[in-house]
C-alpha cells in the first residue's frame, strides 16, 4: 500500500502544479511586518489626571443640568398652579352665573270652574297660601291658573 | 487620584468584562482605573494611525474613556470588552472627521459609500513629533504613518485594526459595524494601495525585488 501511495507523488505533482507566488510577496511581507513594529506611541504621566479631571467637569455640567431641569420644572408647575388658579376661580364663577334660559311669559290659561265640584260653603274663601302658584288644588268660586313657569 | 494602589492590585487579575461589571453594578472607579490602564496605550495608537497627529489621538483617547465612563450601562456582558471598546474609538475618530469636515461633511453611511474614491485632500500628518523611540526606524515609520493617511478612511481604519491591533476579521466587522467580506475586501484593497505608496521605501532599503532575486 505504501509502495502504491509512493509511486501516485509524481503523478500528483504532475497534476498539482505549485501555487505561484506573487511578484510582490516579499513587499507585501515586509509592509505587514513594518506595521506590526510601528512603534507604540507614549502616554504621558499626566493622561489619567486629565480624564479624572474631565470626568468631574462633566459630572458637574451634569448636576447644573438637573438642578437646572428641576427649577424649570418647577417654576412650570408654579406657573401653572398660579395661571390655572384664577382661570379655575373664574370658571366656577361662570358656571354660577351662566345664563339662564329665557323666561317664557304664558298667558295664565283660564279653565272654568266645573259647578259640579264646587262646595258652597258659608265660610269665607280662604287666603292664598304662601305659595299660592304652586297650589294644584282648584280654587273655589274662580278660575284655576297654571303655576307660572319657574325662575 | 481616586482610587487606591492597593484597591488596584487586587483588580488586575481580573478579565476586561468582570472589571466590567464591577465598574458598572458597583460604580467602582479602580475596576475603571484598570480598564483604562490596560487600554488606554492601544487606544491611544489606534487612534494616533487613524487621525495622524498625537495631540488629537491623545484628546481623542480621552474622550473615548469618557464615554466608557458615561455610556457604561450601554455595554452588555455578552459582548468581548475590547470590541466595545474599539467601536467608541472607532465612532470617535469618526465623529472628529466629520466635525473636522475632512472627509465631505457627509454621514457614516456616505463615508463608507465614498471608499472608491481617491482621497483628495488626506490631511498629511504633522511630523514635528513622531513618537518613535529608535532613531533608524523613524523614518520608516513617518513614511508608514504617511502613507496611511493617504488611504481613504474606511480603508485606514481596516488595517489599523488588522494589522496594528491584531484584530480578528469577525471582531473587526462588529467594530466598522459591516459584513465580514467588506472588511476582507477593505483590508486587501488597503495592503496593495500600501504596497503601491510603499514601494519605493522598499526598494531605498532592499533594492527592487526582481534584483534582489536575482
Amino acid at each position: 500500500m505504501n509502495e502504491r501511495e509512493h509511486k501516485n507523488q509524481p503523478l500528483l505533482k504532475a497534476f498539482l502544479s505549485s501555487v505561484p507566488v506573487p511578484e510582490d510577496f516579499e513587499l507585501q511581507l515586509w509592509i505587514r511586518r513594518a506595521l506590526r513594529e510601528l512603534p507604540s506611541v507614549h502616554i504621558p504621566d499626566t493622561f489619567e489626571e486629565a480624564l479624572w479631571q474631565r470626568i468631574h467637569a462633566e459630572q458637574q455640567i451634569n448636576s447644573w443640568r438637573h438642578g437646572l431641569a428641576i427649577s424649570v420644572l418647577l417654576t412650570a408647575l408654579w406657573g401653572g398652579i398660579l395661571g390655572l388658579w384664577p382661570a379655575s376661580r373664574s370658571s366656577t364663577s361662570v358656571t354660577q352665573t351662566a345664563p339662564l334660559r329665557g323666561v317664557v311669559v304664558t298667558e295664565p290659561l283660564l279653565i272654568p270652574a266645573d259647578q259640579r265640584f264646587i262646595e258652597i260653603s258659608p265660610q269665607p274663601p280662604r287666603k292664598p297660601s304662601l305659595q299660592p302658584q304652586r297650589s294644584l288644588m282648584p280654587i273655589p268660586g274662580g278660575t284655576n291658573p297654571l303655576p307660572p313657569p319657574e325662575e | 487620584m481616586p482610587v487606591r494602589p492597593s484597591e488596584l492590585k487586587a483588580l488586575t487579575e481580573l478579565t476586561d468584562e468582570d472589571l466590567m461589571r464591577l465598574f458598572q453594578q458597583d460604580n467602582s472607579e479602580a475596576a475603571y482605573t484598570v480598564l483604562v490602564r490596560r487600554y488606554r496605550s492601544p487606544i491611544t495608537n489606534f487612534l494616533y494611525r487613524f487621525v495622524g497627529n498625537y495631540d488629537d489621538a491623545l484628546d481623542l483617547a480621552q474622550e473615548t474613556f469618557l464615554r466608557l465612563y458615561k455610556y457604561k450601562h450601554t455595554y452588555h456582558s455578552v459582548q468581548r470588552f475590547s470590541t466595545w471598546l474599539y467601536t467608541i474609538a472607532t465612532n470617535v475618530a469618526r465623529t472628529f472627521y466629520q466635525q473636522r469636515n475632512r472627509y465631505s461633511t457627509a454621514s457614516l453611511t456616505s463615508m463608507q459609500s465614498s471608499e472608491e474614491e481617491e482621497p483628495s485632500e488626506w490631511e498629511i500628518p504633522d511630523t514635528s513629533y513622531i513618537p518613535d523611540q529608535r532613531v533608524d526606524s523613524t523614518y520608516i515609520a513617518q513614511r508608514i504613518q504617511k502613507a496611511l493617511m493617504q488611504l481613504p478612511p474606511v480603508f485606514r481604519e481596516a488595517i489599523v485594526l488588522r494589522e496594528i491591533l491584531e484584530l480578528s476579521y469577525e471582531e473587526i466587522a462588529e467594530v466598522m459595524q459591516t459584513e465580514l467580506g467588506t472588511v476582507k475586501s477593505r483590508i486587501n484593497r488597503a495592503r496593495q494601495r500600501l504596497q503601491e505608496l510603499l514601494r519605493d521605501v522598499y526598494e531605498e532599503l532592499y533594492g527592487t525585488p526582481t534584483s534582489q532575486a536575482e
